[in-house]
């Protein structure tokens, strides 16, 4: 049975909790931002390693799962795409150097989350949060002109308390709308023609259709786990299942991992849950 | 923290950082009153000398520059009310100073994804807040729309019994135009002979002229988000968003 009351110390314990997962969630926001993806997995994410082998990463189109995979994907794969980035700034001018020092270049990432929906479980050792994104991404080219985006989406996550430090175990990041900046909202193809072939009269929200978005081109890779995650189409439709409830301890079958219902219709969870 | 607080003591700092939190809305709702009579900086600065405002082109260091940056808000927006009030005298014509000050102008800056560290001792304080901005600024052709994309990151010290703003960071990865892709030529609209005076309005530049921040383009080198602060127990055992 669900404990109804707390003792002054819990509550102020739990008061502490609120902020502090609130602040690690905050700094993922930086992490992700400032592309310090190694900082954010060494600092903010589980360390021990019976959390770091269940950890999860979300995408739309499904889950890295471990910390390798979470690693190679966030980290690695990310390095990649910024090398790949740089070298037309290098072949269009030779004092650009290929390396590491120049990674970034014609890049701009500024997300922050908007309307924080957290709950700790009663039990005090896991919390459960969401909130939306509302970012700007560009992507730049040596000619000066640059893929401007304003990004929309939704961010889950459970949080571990291990050794008293609140740790990200499974995150999710959905992409909504990426819109191009400078271009009105109605003459989106979305909204012309929503079930489209792919390219400029594809869906909108299905993103990672459209071969001119750059965010959802290049960022989803091949997740662990393939299946949909976040489908923009609907994804909405789903928001009241897939939020925050109070809880009273943790359960994997409602977690934001693979073993949760993430991307889930209502029919088949109503199912599972038969 | 390097030692376990009691539950009093936790309380206190929850107390201290909720503080903290308010006074940086109150701080960046650029409260018009505070901005007309200049008492922005008297109101949320702290009276050490080494206080700092840095911004993308440079750092207004020490008390008389950082009161420079506050006078030309002031002043600035002193004659943005009045270029107003003359583009509609039917409307506005008959309105005192008083009245019209700070009028037809909107900055809105919503602070998000705050990280807050209050020191072990209690003196001091730092912390960042992304800003999400939709702003209205007077150009020669009139108010514009501009969406901004900032960080400010800021140092505080306890005086008098309230939290002051010490140093303050204050970068702008965007500023610029709605309607407008960032980058490349911002959309040109006539000018009106009514707001042709804004063009000469000079504001004060930083005593200490450098690069702190770029804001965007194609080619910029990669910048980062100011780095977050973590847990200290005295100021000398970490940094300062100053210079």
């Amino acid at each position: 049975m669900a404990k109804q009351f707390f003792s002054d110390d819990e509550l102020v314990e739990r008061l502490w909790d609120y902020e502090n997962v609130k602040q690690v969630m905050s700094k993922h926001f930086y992490c992700y931002a400032g592309d310090l993806r190694r900082q954010e997995l060494t600092d903010l994410w589980v360390k021990l390693p019976q959390n770091r082998r269940y950890a999860s990463l979300g995408v739309n189109t499904g889950f890295y799962t471990g910390m390798d995979d979470i690693s190679n994907y966030y980290v690695v794969q990310l390095s990649e795409l910024r090398y790949d980035q740089l070298k037309p700034y290098t072949e269009a001018d030779p004092t650009i150097t290929y390396d590491k020092f120049n990674l970034g270049r014609g890049i701009l990432n500024n997300n922050a989350a908007y309307s924080p929906l957290l709950y700790i479980a009663e039990d005090g050792k896991t919390a459960r949060y969401m909130c939306y994104v509302q970012g700007v991404r560009a992507v730049g080219n040596p000619d000066g002109t640059a893929d401007c985006r304003f990004m929309f989406g939704l961010v889950y996550a459970d949080l571990l308390k291990e050794q008293g430090q609140w740790k990200i175990w499974h995150l999710i990041i959905t992409n909504d709308h990426a819109i191009p900046a400078g271009k009105s909202y109605s003459e989106y193809p979305m909204w012309k023609d929503q079930f489209g072939s792919n390219g400029q009269n594809g869906p909108l929200l299905t993103g990672h259709q459209d071969p001119n978005n750059s965010y959802t081109r290049d960022e989803y890779g091949q997740p662990t786990v393939q299946r949909t995650v976040y489908d923009p189409f609907f994804g909405w439709q789903y928001l009241y299942q897939d939020m925050p409830h109070p809880y009273y301890s943790f359960n994997p079958n409602y977690s934001y991992g693979p073993e949760g219902c993430m991307g889930m219709p209502y029919y088949e969870r109503e199912r599972r849950d038969m | 923290m390097s030692r376990q607080l009691g539950s009093n003591e936790l309380l206190t700092k929850w107390e201290k950082r909720r503080a903290l939190q308010n006074l940086m809305v109150r701080f960046f709702s650029e409260d018009y009153l505070l901005r007309r009579e200049n008492k922005m900086y008297d109101t949320y600065w702290s009276k050490s000398d080494d206080v700092c405002l840095g911004v993308n082109n440079g750092y207004y260091q020490g008390s008389t520059a950082v009161k420079g940056y506050y006078k030309g808000i002031e002043e600035r927006t002193r004659l943005e009310s009045a270029l107003i009030q003359k583009k509609y005298p039917d409307q506005l014509g008959s309105l005192s100073e008083e009245e019209t000050y700070g009028m037809g102008i909107m900055d809105m800056k919503s602070l998000v994804a705050p990280v807050i560290e209050i020191a072990g001792d209690d003196a001091t304080a730092k912390g960042i807040w992304t800003i999400h901005g939709m702003n209205t600024k007077l150009t020669p052709s009139g108010q514009i729309s501009c969406w901004e994309r900032a960080y400010v990151a800021a140092d505080f010290v306890w005086e008098d019994e309230q939290w002051k703003v010490w140093h303050l960071l204050y970068v702008q990865d965007l500023d610029t135009p709605s309607g407008y892709d960032w980058v490349g030529d911002a959309p040109e609209f006539p000018v009106d002979p009514v707001y042709a005076e804004i063009a000469d309005f000079k504001f004060p530049e930083p005593n200490v002229k450098m690069t702190v921040y770029e804001t965007y383009s194609a080619n910029r080198s990669f910048y980062a988000p100011p780095a977050y602060p973590e847990p200290y127990e005295t100021f000398a055992e970490t940094f300062s968003y100053g210079l």
